[in-house]
Order: structure tokens, then sequence, then C-alpha cells
């Protein structure tokens, strides 16, 4: 009897801490700040109402990419140090194995928040593989969340969203949590579910969902800092001359001690060995790859809601593809492929295919450092203040 | 240690004690169970284990 007195006691005092967090999270979801706008964290990305209250916050400007938006967070020439105190408020969107696929969802889900505002997508030339997205990494960024309100956006076309669903269901096959999760969230709010608002499972569940992420965020962001309150100004003028400069500078000092263009110490610690032994195996990047028809997805999704994209595409490191033998014309062949695509639709198209032998522009073999940051940033940039005075 | 044996001893004991280290028992098992429903990751893949290109 005592045990179960305590067994509801402790129960009660659980109910009144979770109600207390719950209420807390409610309203407690961070503002925007440059630490927490670059903060690479899935728990970030899976929350719809997170995403929005951050990019609510005024000059903001959603960047999707992967892991070249980590790359480079603790040098000078990276967005989160760039746009410290700027006019302009990056939102980064993506980490390492975030493709075209997911950010098309996110970008359905964003939706209506993002009518008539700019984004920005980052393409890795590395994406193309011939199946396009990896399973385990498109898996892994999945968010229910996203992909609930992506279903319920009524301004993606019925064929983009048997697209996604058809390609969301390939990449699950094999998992069966996945496959039965995705298949009720198809049922209960996609085309032709009715109203969900009917369905009281459906209710249910996307309240749940919605608790989870939103205070899961809320629980993280607090736990990593991100919820303080951090001043910042918005008139720092930014010197891109200068940043070129000191990249040039720096990258003489770290990146100029050996032939593939990359750091010095990236290239001792990781690929020295591999070149001296002659390893490595010609990647298999091809122009039928299923990225591209995930890139056309994400532009219709964005010119159904009006979004204006700019579509940056990041170079090949040069050195490195001629080592393992991607030919010019190969490489070459999967950039102008992606171009026609986004011209295509009417897109602005930032092309840095031609720094692929630059000097001081990658950190390893593909990621972009030093004046390869310089460079994409002020592309973003320009592309952002454009948007200003239209 | 002996310290603290000696201080379980004493909890168990006192009949009031060894009621409030039950609640507190419970109550951490229901917070774990809550903390790990949010924080565990919001997908049924196993976790992306990223490499080089």
């Amino acid at each position: 009897m005592k045990n179960i007195k305590a067994f509801v006691l402790a129960f009660a005092l659980f109910l009144l801490t979770a109600g207390g967090i719950h209420a807390l999270s409610k309203n407690g979801l961070p503002e925007y700040h440059i630490r927490y706008g670059t903060w690479m964290e899935e728990a970030k990305y899976a929350s719809v109402n997170g995403l929005k209250k951050l990019l609510d916050a005024g000059q903001t400007l959603p960047i999707f990419g992967s892991s070249e938006l980590r790359h480079g967070q603790n040098s000078a020439y990276q967005g989160n140090h760039i746009f410290e105190g700027a006019d302009m408020k990056p939102v980064f969107i993506g980490q390492a194995g975030y493709q075209s696929l997911t950010h098309a969802i996110t970008m359905g889900a964003l939706g209506e928040s993002l009518a008539g505002r700019k984004a920005v997508l980052i393409i890795s030339p590395q994406w193309f593989k011939e199946g396009g997205v990896k399973q385990d990494a498109f898996l892994s960024a999945f968010s229910e969340d996203v992909f609930i309100e992506f279903l319920e956006n009524q301004a993606i076309s019925k064929e983009t969203k048997q697209y996604v669903v058809n390609r969301v269901n390939a990449l699950a096959a094999g998992n069966e949590e996945m496959g039965v999760r995705i298949e009720r969230d198809v049922k209960w709010y996609g085309e032709g579910a009715g109203n969900p608002a009917q369905n009281i499972f459906a209710q249910g569940h996307r309240l749940l969902i919605k608790e989870r992420t939103d205070m899961g965020l809320f629980l993280k962001s607090s736990l990593c800092g991100m919820r303080k309150k951090e001043k910042q100004g918005n008139e720092k003028a930014i010197d891109f001359t200068k940043l070129y400069q000191d990249a040039e500078e720096e990258g003489v000092q770290i990146a100029s001690h050996n032939e593939y263009g990359m750091f010095d110490r990236v290239y001792e610690r990781d690929y020295q060995k591999q070149i001296e032994s002659g390893q490595g195996k010609k990647p298999r990047y091809t122009i039928e790859s299923e990225e591209y028809e995930d890139i056309r997805c994400f532009l219709e999704i964005c010119g159904a809601n009006q979004v204006e994209p700019l579509v940056v595409m990041l170079p090949f490191n040069g050195y490195w593809y001629d080592y393992l033998k991607l030919t010019e014309e190969e490489r070459q062949a999967i950039y102008d492929k992606a171009e026609a695509l986004v011209k295509e639709f009417g897109a602005a198209y930032a092309d840095l295919s031609g720094n692929e032998y630059e000097p001081y522009y990658f950190e390893d073999n593909s990621h972009p450092a030093l004046k390869g940051l310089v460079d994409l940033n002020e592309q973003i940039y320009d592309f952002y203040k454009e948007y200003e005075t239209k | 240690m002996n310290r603290f044996m000696t201080f379980i001893k004493n909890m168990r004991q006192n009949e009031k004690a060894s009621f409030m280290g039950t609640v507190v028992f419970f109550y951490l098992i229901f917070l774990a169970l809550w903390l790990y429903f949010l924080l565990s990751k919001d997908s049924a893949a196993p976790a992306f284990i990223y490499e080089q290109f």
C-alpha cells in the first residue's frame, strides 16, 4: 500500500514537472541570434515551430546545405562569423547527409511562412551518386513533424507530393517501423485523407509529435545555451576584399605544402598515405543520378510557395578528383546538367565550379575553406542584398 | 562507503525517509522515461555515420 501511495505521489510530481516544462517550452523556443541560427543540430531542423520562429525574425535567410555548413565554423570565413552583427541573418538548415529530398520536404513544411522570400540551396557535386541520397542518411534526417506539415501544405501539387511519397517509401524500404509511420502519415494527412481535424487519432498523433519535437528542441537548446538572448547589431559592413586577403595569407601558412589544394594537416592526416600507396577508386557520380529529380522537386516546391531560390553549385576539388580519375569532362557534365535544370525554373544560380584548382579554396577533398568559404558567403550575401533592394 | 551504508540503513529504519526515498525513486524513473522519449531521435533509422566522400 505504501508503495502504491509513493507511486501515485511520484506520478503526480512528474505530471507537475512535465506540465511546467511544457508551459515553459510553449513560448520558450529560442529566438534568433547568430549562434542559434548557425547551430548544427537535428532537433533544430526537426521542429517546424522552431524553424518558423527562427525565420520569423527580420532579415533572416534560410540556407539549405550539408556538411559544408559545419566545416570552417571555427574560422573567420564561415557564415557564423562573417554575418555576426551584419544586416543578414543566416539560418543554417542541414548537416552531413542532408540532400535535396530532405530539403524539399522541409521547404514544403515551411511553405507559406517563406512566401515572397528567398532561400539558398547549396549543392555539393558529391550528391550525384546513382541513387541520390543514401538510405541511412535520409532516414536519419527524417522528421515526422516536418513530413506531416509537408503533406498538409495545400500549395504543393498532388504530383509533387506523390513524387516525394514514392521516394520516401523507396528509401524506407527494409525499415519496417519507418514504413508503417510513413504509410500512416500519408493516410492521415496526405492527399485525399479528409480533414485530419475530424480524425481523433490523427489529431492526437499530431499533438504528440509536436510535443516531442518542440520539447526536444527546447531541452536541447537549453542544455546547449542557445536560449540565452544575445545582443547583436545589424550594421556591420562586410569587407569581402579584406576577407579574401586574410584567407589567402592564412592559406599560405596552412595549405601550401601539398599538391592537392587542401589544408596541410588534413592532407597529412587523411590523404597522404592513401596517395602514396596509390589507393582510392573512381567515385560513381553520374548525370543519371536521382538527385537531379530531387532538386527539381525542391525547385517545384519553391515555386508553389512563391519562394525565390538561389542554387549554389560547389566545385569538386580538381586535384583530388584528377587523382581519382574522375575526368574534367565527367565533372563538367554533372555541373552542366544541374545548371540546365536550375535555369529551366528561371532560378538564380551561383556557379562556383570554376574554382576546382583555385588555391586556398578547400579544406579537404570536398569542403570549401578559406577563399572557398568567402566566395560562397559573398554569393549568398549578394543574392540577399538584391532581395532587399527590390 | 561505511558512512553511505549507515545512511541507507538509517533511512530504511525511518518510515518517512523510506517513503520519500521510494517517491524519489519512482519520480526519477518517470523523468528518465519521459526524457528518453523527448530526446531520442525522431526516426526509427539507425544513426547515420558520416563518411568522407
